[in-house]
């Protein structure tokens, strides 16, 4: 029946083709400016994810609570990396930057770049670790005080006795460290920096003003310089967090924010040439993508056009063929932008792939259209003949073809992630219309086009291509064994083939933003990689914050219970005890300064004793670490009574002046502890302004933040680290787990999507065929052509990713559309015909493959390592379809005629 | 009905006959064993620190080992003895229902004083046990009669002998030291002194880290074996056995466990290989036999 009704509407057209064009024409048109009138390009990347899960209700709740955590961040960096830079230059690059954003209010809400330490240095004993108070009231209060009422602290004689004192007493508990760690970190910094005293004693002193503890204390979430400023973990990089004004991916706010942030950046470096300065975070990340993505799209697209024009040219008997097809095209993509603006209203940034996709897979269909007009041609029959014949014989595997693949895009519908869902009917109707058009316009110009002017056809080609078909056939059950071993050991290779879920590999690789990003990462804790939890109370978010530390992947944990002690009162308590103990510890004047070389030789001798039996029992116990550092201690100890031993008077006078600074730097700090003893306990009032605003939101929720151990790009540790955050609460959200909770919506989808597509497509075949063996043999070029292209892509170690997911089911649409071609021309030439079969629709499918590796295989020289492996996977699967169809599917044929007993 | 009025009301004398079963079962079977039957001995000689530096920790062991096994608090003890002797008299005295001993030690005694392993101890770092000789450098296995063996292990030459040696070379007796500090038999060994060191896996690998690994050699190295086994003895019931080598299956995987096991230098604990530990008492009694000791 179809058949008939294709012999009936091939009549149709030939006796009115001016009426079919015409109807073309007026429907793109009307199409045209459908488009233009009403379709949208949505840039945003919001609303690409399907179902509202609890993660997004949550980041919702969170973005009001803390507005956009998409922070634009800017690193000031040197502008050449062998060149000193003093703080104070990037001091002043960062607040003039800051100043100038801070300004921008349309872009930028919050700028963030410094902490205020002042609070720190005040309440530092509130944020002293529990083991070092407890060492200090060990140290200072009660009869077994290592240092009782009254000591003197005369240097470091004294110093290297109460450590000696502290060790023993450590060992008679079976734990040099007195059970703190179990290291002896402490007595070696001691040891080193005694060392640098007798070497340098001015430089020593200075070193010991310079380092604060109190200001590391105070500041468990980045690392800051000594004056509060964001720094890397070496000083070499200043940061500053902007934060948008509104929390969209929309480019039509993020390119202008980007551009007016560099703006005020190179403003800003004018001033400062030692110094320099470029933009990271997700906004300059999702910038520098989309302008990859324009340049590339570009290139690629002219290319690819190009390429597939040359190809036509030289493919087609009748060069004059080439632009009817082109043309048809070209209508059968604007009829279906007409459908896609009148039934979703906007392109997104995944639907707006659509043209390519519709220009590599419907440009396939007039191929085999033209294709068989020219041989019908070049058999001697006319114009009307041949279009009848061509759309008799090509209908029906067009038909099937385009019908299995409109279904395998329409199954993604499925999908949740509804990007994806909504490409699937792009490219599902844009395929259809695109048949359409090649069945109704192409024919209609061809037949216009062929009553004017019937060029000759080039015979010399045609015999050349049924030369090559017949040596093909010579030698099946070789070509079918060679098959079935690469399909055997590409298989094994298949296995190999990842998903990657990090969207930064997308990138171009060298984007400024993305070696920026890396340097954030490598030299700073500010990692844009962290999950949050929103806590109602204080309770709730102590709670949290208990459960955090128990799973493994999870890092650095943040919330406002750092900087206000839960045990505030106990310690509280611990300095009313310190107090009065403080206040008796007695430091002579720095001019009564006094460092006998002999006493400090013996309290190392002392020290020394003690650190042999820490080094036995760290030896006897098999304990490496400790034995290395006991190790190390000794030969400290070495270093400085070596130095002792042989001081000169020179050396004892710049000891004497050094010890007289290390007590001046001892009475300031023992003021400092007195002052800090005597404070009450902090509130959320006294916190910083940068921290209350990071962690407590606009209506009083609390915020914890979770942060991974690991890289999270690293293969497995994105699941961990979510999976330990649900841990810790169900309401955990943050873009890890977005691109979790992303990523398997797609993944997901896709592969039920694909299940369903690929038993859809098998039914039309058996509904087309009505026979499972002929059925099976129309889908067996795709399921061998996906194995071929999954063990390239193993081979050229290509992996799967958000760009590229989508050549699955396109691959799946053109191996189909290949088998069900074949197999019908095989019904209809039966066994004997197997070299018309090979030479008519194998060549029909060569050219129609060579436009779609053409056409896909530009974009592997784009840029945009996304659209780069997509180009590279559609290259290597159209190819392996291609030699499926056409050389292993007819030998296979041929082998099976055999067995039957068929006449070669 | 003569005598008082049932308390709860009963049908015939259904009840009575019910409660007196109970009453004679509460009574002929054992609620538990004695309290000293589960008592823990942690019996290593010449292994580092004292029994006082040890109690705090071991009395912890012992109260979340009465916790998990949901026996009454106070009702377990665990002591540590560093020394043979003590050991042995603290098996006497205290009369503990299990004790964790290193393999030498259970090799040892395991016949004489009918142990029956329940668990195997993974010491911190070291998955497996292995024993290893090392000379000074230039040293080899022929010049071991003319040499000292110190070590923690030295006390007993005929776990060496057999275990470590392979019963090939007959070392005398009064070769051998015993030393709870073997890093200054490492040193003398490596400045070239006739001193051979005997040294555990744990020992192995930290001397790795010492300038005067350069200095040695090994000569001779055991098999690998379990580090320590957890015994019952006696006066352990099946039950608390089973209980306890719940309890220590546990341990390992409940971090506040692991914390006060890493104090102890033990990872975790395991199921005993009983076919390992049989091969290397063939290996231990074939040449020599045990030491004649009575238990009790």
């Amino acid at each position: 029946m179809r058949r008939s009704l294709l012999a009936w509407y091939a009549r149709c057209l030939v006796r009115r083709p001016g009426w079919i064009l015409a109807a073309g024409i007026a429907l793109t048109i009307g199409s045209l400016l459908l488009v233009s009138l009403r379709l949208e390009l949505r840039t945003s990347r919001e609303n690409l994810s399907g179902s509202f899960h609890q993660a997004e209700a949550e980041f919702d709740a969170f973005v009001k609570e803390f507005g956009s955590p998409h922070y634009l961040v800017v690193v000031v960096e040197p502008a050449d990396p062998s060149d000193p830079v003093q703080p104070e230059d990037y001091r002043a690059f960062v607040d003039g930057l800051a100043a100038l954003l801070e300004a921008e209010t349309e872009y930028f809400d919050e700028v963030f770049y410094r902490v205020d330490l002042q609070h720190f240095l005040d309440l530092g004993l509130y944020y002293a670790d529990r083991d070092t108070l407890r060492q200090a009231e060990e140290a200072l209060v009660g009869p077994d005080a290592l240092l009782p009422d009254g000591s003197r602290l005369l240097g470091l004689a004294d110093a290297n006795r109460l450590l000696a004192r502290k060790m023993r007493r450590g060992l008679a508990q079976g734990e040099p460290s007195a059970g703190s760690d179990a290291s002896l970190g402490g007595v070696l910094s001691v040891l080193r920096w005694q060392v640098r005293f007798l070497a340098d004693p001015e430089a020593a002193v200075a070193q010991l003003q310079d380092d604060d503890p109190f200001l590391r204390m105070g500041t468990s979430g980045p690392a800051l310089s000594r004056d509060g400023y964001l720094t890397s973990s070496d000083g070499r990089h200043y940061f500053l967090l902007a934060q948008p004004a509104r929390n969209t991916s929309s480019l039509d706010f993020i390119r202008p924010l980007v551009a007016t942030a560099r703006d005020k950046i190179a403003q800003v470096a004018a001033q400062h040439p030692g110094l320099q300065a470029g933009v990271t975070g997700t906004p300059a990340l999702i910038q520098e993508e989309m302008a990859a993505i324009r340049r590339d799209s570009l290139v690629t697209t002219v290319l690819a056009g190009v390429g597939v024009m040359l190809l036509c040219f030289l493919a087609f008997h009748r060069v004059r063929l080439a632009p009817l097809v082109l043309l048809s095209l070209a209508m059968g993509v604007s009829w279906s932008a007409g459908a896609i603006t009148l039934a979703i209203g906007y392109l997104s940034l995944i639907t707006s792939s659509f043209a390519v996709i519709l220009i590599g897979l419907g440009v396939d269909y007039g191929v085999h259209l033209v294709s068989q007009y020219e041989i019908e041609l070049a058999e001697g029959r006319t114009v009307p003949e041949a279009l009848q014949n061509s759309i008799g014989k090509t209908g029906p595997g067009l038909l099937t073809g385009a019908g299995t693949t409109a279904v395998a895009f329409f199954t993604i519908m499925l999908m949740e992630f509804r990007g994806f869902a909504q490409l699937g009917f792009v490219a599902g109707i844009g395929v259809l219309l695109c048949l359409l058009a090649m069945l109704t316009v192409l024919p209609a110009l061809l037949a216009l086009d062929g009553a004017r002017r019937l060029g000759k056809p080039r015979r010399h080609r045609l015999e050349r291509g049924r030369r090559l078909s017949l040596a093909i056939l010579r030698y099946p059950r070789a070509v079918v064994a060679v098959g079935l071993v690469v399909t055997l050991v590409l298989a094994l290779k298949a296995r190999e083939v990842r998903y990657n879920e990090n969207l930064e590999d997308l990138l171009p690789a060298g984007a400024e933003s993305l070696r920026l990003q890396d340097s954030l990462r490598d030299s700073s804790s500010l990692s844009p990689d962290f999950s949050v939890i929103l806590a109602d109370d204080l309770e709730e978010l102590a709670r949290l914050q208990q459960a955090a530390p128990n799973a493994a992947s999870i890092g650095r944990r943040e919330s406002l219970l750092d900087y206000l002690p839960a045990d505030a009162g106990e310690r509280q308590a611990v300095l009313a005890r310190l107090r009065p103990a403080l206040d008796r510890v007695r430091l002579p004047l720095p001019a009564a300064a006094e460092l006998a070389p002999a006493d400090l030789d013996a309290s190392l001798a002392e020290l020394e004793e003690v650190l042999i039996e820490v080094e036995d029992l760290a030896f006897s116990s098999g304990r490496a670490a400790l034995l290395g550092e006991s190790g190390q201690g000794l030969d400290l100890i070495q270093q400085a009574r070596h130095a002792i031993a042989s001081a000169q008077p020179a050396h004892q006078q710049a000891w004497k002046r050094g010890n007289a600074g290390l007590l001046q730097w001892g009475r300031e700090w023992m003021e400092r502890l007195r002052r800090m003893a005597a404070e009450p306990p902090p509130t959320l009032e006294d916190l910083p302004q940068a921290l209350q605003s990071r962690l407590v939101g606009r209506s009083g929720r609390y915020l914890l933040y979770l942060y991974p151990q690991e890289d999270l790009t690293l293969p497995d540790a994105l699941r961990t680290f979510v999976a330990d955050c649900r841990k810790v609460s169900d309401a955990v959200t943050g873009p890890p787990v977005l691109l979790y909770e992303h990523s398997g919506q797609i993944r997901g989808g896709f592969n039920q999507a694909l299940i369903l597509g690929a038993v859809l497509a098998l039914g039309i075949l058996l509904l087309d065929f009505r026979r499972p063996g002929y059925a099976l043999l129309a889908a067996l070029p795709t399921a061998v052509g996906l194995i071929w292209m999954l063990g390239w892509m193993g081979w050229a170690g290509l992996e799967f990713n958000l760009a590229n997911l989508i050549a699955v089911p396109l691959i799946l649409g053109v191996g189909i559309d290949n088998g069900a071609h074949m197999m019908h021309r095989f019904v209809q030439e039966g066994h004997q015909g197997m070299t018309v079969v090979l030479h008519h629709t194998g060549r029909a499918i060569l050219i129609s493959s060579l436009t779609t590796m053409i056409g896909f295989g530009s974009l592997a020289l784009a840029s945009h390592r996304g659209m780069a492996s997509m180009g590279l996977i559609l290259f290597f699967g159209v190819a392996s379809c291609l030699i499926t169809s056409t050389l292993l599917l007819p030998c296979l044929l041929r082998l099976l005629a055999a067995r039957r007993g068929a006449p070669s | 009905m003569n005598g008082p009025a049932p308390v709860v009301p009963v049908r015939g004398g259904r009840f009575r006959r019910w409660a007196l079963a109970w009453v004679l079962l509460w009574v002929l079977i054992p609620s538990g064993s004695p309290a000293a039957g589960r008592d823990i001995l942690f019996w290593a000689p010449y292994a580092p620190g004292s029994p006082e530096q040890a109690a705090g920790a071991l009395e912890e062991f012992a109260r979340l080992v009465e916790q998990a096994a949901g026996w009454p608090q106070g009702s377990i003890s665990a002591v540590y003895r560093n020394k043979v002797d003590e050991g042995l008299s603290a098996l006497q005295e205290l009369d503990p229902g299990f004790v964790l001993v290193p393999i030498p030690v259970h090799l040892r005694y395991n016949e004489s004083l009918g142990w029956t392993p329940v668990r195997a101890a993974v010491l911190a770092g070291v998955e497996a046990q292995r024993y290893s000789l090392y000379g000074p450098a230039g040293s080899s296995v022929d010049w071991l009669s003319d040499v000292t063996i110190e070590g923690d292990a030295a006390y007993d030459p005929v776990f060496v002998r057999t275990l470590v040696l392979g019963g090939k070379y007959p070392v005398a007796d009064d070769r051998f030291r015993p030393t709870s500090r073997p890093l200054s038999a490492v040193r003398r060994a490596a400045r070239g002194e006739k001193v051979v060191v005997l040294l555990d896996e744990g020992q192995r690998r930290a001397l790795a880290s010492l300038p005067a690994a350069a200095e040695l050699v090994l000569l001779a190295e055991s098999d690998w074996m379990p580090a320590a086994v957890l015994v019952s003895r006696a006066g352990a019931t099946e039950a608390d056995v089973q209980q306890l080598g719940r309890v220590l299956d546990g341990l390992g995987t409940d971090p506040t466990a692991t914390d006060l096991l890493a104090t102890l230098r033990i990872q975790r604990f395991e199921a005993v290989d009983p076919r390992a530990i049989k091969k290397l008492q063939r290996i231990y009694s074939a040449t020599e036999p045990p030491p004649p000791q009575a238990d009790r």
